[in-house]
């Protein structure tokens, strides 16, 4: 046998792909039907409410990467890995009050290079597109390539199959039915996810105690209940900072942010953070307990799924299954429609075509939608590992973004120099360092860097930024 | 190495004899046709299962192999270890070289292990196949990163953590 574990008859697995790709689309045609315009498309009319807000923030946070490398992190890492996965939700938490205040200033925003625009001028919203393209191009590639090569190892399903279908499905609903459809279908995927991860959770420990873990590890695996793990309180921090700066600059988030009824956005940030808080731990917990299990794992990105065959069955790899593309469909989806909104808004309407009439807008977000489908399917067809990886170098270049945003959005004193400079120099060091030491600190020494520069362009400068000119968008 | 001839016939060299002798002297072995028609369809018949079984034969005693002759090296105290084996395996890790402390990690019908959770230390790597065979054992050197700087490190993350937790918290009073 290979490391690609087979864990489902693919008769099943066709099955299940195809009663739930039916089930999206057919939910992101009826939530889509009432789309007119490019703001009922983009932003949902604006009008979200607490809880779809809450679920959508949760489900677009749970990606393929929750339920896959939070059990490897803590496989890599022990305990502080897995608790530096689960730092991710500050992130959430932490966006909380910044949608608030997003809101308050852009009342009538789409994206968030709208705010780089107006807050820092046309340079500094230049190198902030081309960071943020870079990751969310990267990660939608590594999403629906993951979800080619989980379907497979999975079930058997080809690898082009499994990927097409998954990509297929998502662009179909989103292009339908916008941001409406994606948030409506990420409720749904909510529930199922935190279902599932529970559901695995008392099954692991039905079948072994957390004592007998803790054992197993001491004698077999000493350094993943080690306090003193140098890589892995490294990653703490530097995992929290990756996920400040996915959140904080992505505008997966700040369309949300624009999307959801006024006074709901900090609600509904804080709550998804919190129901996001526990998930990693409980996947991190399942790899723990593959040692006392005496589950071999060929492959650190399989343990989740091994573990949950073994104790729950086919009825265990069923659920894994659903778990793993609901997981995937929630995190394409919304990124699909937050980079088409970004590319149609920033740079059709900014910069091609300022009269777009909205129906005209909503037309164009459609085909970008499409085209960012295909665009993803070409480069996912050849299967090339490097590129998964590729989205690790932008965990500094997100890190080197966090402090001009918080800055921009809170001091009038804080400068486009401070913004350049901070996302240039904190990005460069910060791969450098990503090469000399590690994955685990490039994060958090690109945010170092561009807070002294940001912080020391702001002390020295006399600027009182006007926040009117920011209500233009 | 002797085991990995089990199985397989001799060869000329080792036995003294040319190709088609009989090994007790008695004159070539074919053409023969003294010998009579039954006896000469049933060679005829059971040779191809001769050489099938010649061929297969090294196979099912093959020792197992690691695709990573080594030595290796991890800073992290985990990394994939991947072999060659016909069969189910067994992967033996200890920490000394003649591993009188053995711990079988993994069992089964893999190509590959995740090995994780390692301390610093000199580990000695062996895989048994099913017939007992060994592979050729590949050392690995566990040293973790630097202490003090991962504490370093961490406090600089607390510390920029805390800026932002402020900023936002405090936000916009100034306004």
């Amino acid at each position: 046998m290979t490391k690609d574990a087979i864990l489902l008859a693919p008769s099943t697995g066709y099955l299940l792909l195809g009663l739930f790709s039916l089930l999206w689309i057919g939910l992101g045609i009826y939530w889509g039907r009432r789309n007119k315009s490019f703001e009922d498309h983009a932003l949902a009319g604006r009008n979200v409410g607490l809880a779809l807000g809450s679920a959508t923030a949760a489900a677009t946070w749970i990606t393929s990467n929750t339920t896959m490398l939070a059990p490897q992190f803590a496989l890599q890492l022990g305990i502080w890995g897995m608790l530096a996965y689960s730092t991710a939700a500050f992130g959430l938490i932490l966006f909380a009050p910044m949608a608030r205040r997003i809101r308050q200033l852009m009342p009538h925003g789409y994206t968030s290079g709208d705010f780089f625009r107006l807050r820092y001028g046309r340079t500094a919203w230049g190198i902030f597109m081309l960071f943020t393209l870079f990751y969310s191009l990267t990660w939608l590639v590594s999403m629906a390539m993951a979800g080619g090569i989980l379907l497979e190892a999975l079930a058997g399903i080809d690898y082009v199959w499994g990927m097409t279908v998954i990509l297929a499905v998502c662009v179909i609903y989103t292009m339908r039915g916008g941001l409406a459809a994606v948030i409506g279908t990420d409720f749904i995927q909510s529930l199922i996810i935190l279902v599932g991860i529970v559901v695995v959770g008392f099954a692991v420990l039905q079948n072994v105690s957390v004592g007998e873990i803790h054992a197993n590890l001491t004698a077999h695996k000493p350094q993943l209940v080690e306090v003193l793990f140098p890589a892995a309180i490294m990653a703490l921090f530097n995992n929290l900072l990756f996920g400040l700066g996915e959140v904080f600059h992505n505008n997966v988030w700040w369309s949300r942010a624009f999307a959801f009824r006024e006074g709901v956005g900090s609600k509904a940030f804080l709550i998804g953070g919190l129901v996001w808080f526990p998930i990693p731990v409980a996947a991190g917990f399942i790899a723990l307990a593959s040692g006392a299990l005496g589950v071999g794992v060929p492959s650190p990105d399989m343990v989740g799924p091994l573990v949950i065959a073994n104790v729950l069955g086919e009825v265990g790899a069923v659920a894994i299954f659903i778990i793993v593309f609901c997981s995937l469909a929630s995190s394409i989806d919304s990124l699909l429609a937050a980079t088409s909104d970004l590319i149609t808004e920033d740079i059709y309407r900014k910069l091609i075509k300022p009269a777009a009439t909205p129906e005209r807008l909503k037309k164009v977000a459609q085909i970008v939608t499409l085209l960012l489908g295909l665009g993803t399917w070409a480069v996912c067809v050849p299967r090339l590992g490097t590129l998964a990886t590729v989205l690790f170098f932008a965990g500094p270049l997100v890190g080197a973004m966090i402090w001009p945003i918080v800055a921009g959005l809170y001091w009038r004193r804080a400068t486009s120099v401070g913004a350049i400079g901070g996302m240039l120099l904190g990005g460069g060091v910060g791969l450098v360092s990503y090469f000399a030491i590690g994955w685990y600190v490039a994060s958090t020494i690109a945010t170092a860097v561009s807070m002294v520069w940001v912080l020391g362009a702001a002390w020295l400068s006399n600027d009182q930024y006007d926040w009117n000119l920011l209500k233009e968008a | 190495m002797a085991r990995h001839l089990i199985g397989r016939p001799a060869s000329s060299e080792a036995t003294g004899c040319r190709q088609g002798d009989r090994q007790d002297g008695q004159g070539p072995i074919f053409p023969d046709f003294s010998v009579n028609t039954g006896r000469k369809a049933l060679f005829f018949l059971l040779l191809p299962l001769l050489f099938l079984g010649a061929s297969l034969a090294p196979a099912q005693a093959q020792s197992p192999a690691f695709k990573d002759a080594g030595p290796l090296a991890t800073d992290t105290g985990h990394l994939l270890i991947e072999w060659d084996a016909p069969g189910e395996v067994t992967l033996l890790v200890a920490k000394s070289a003649n591993l009188a402390d053995a711990d079988p990690v993994y069992r089964g019908d893999y190509d590959a292990y995740f090995l994780s959770g390692l301390a610093d230390g000199s580990y000695t790597l062996v895989l048994e196949g099913e017939g007992g065979a060994r592979s050729e054992p590949v050392m690995l050197e566990v040293a973790h990163q630097s202490l003090p700087r991962a504490l370093w490190l961490t406090l600089v993350g607390l510390i920029i953590t805390l800026g932002i937790v402020i900023a936002i918290v405090k936000g916009a009073r100034d306004d």
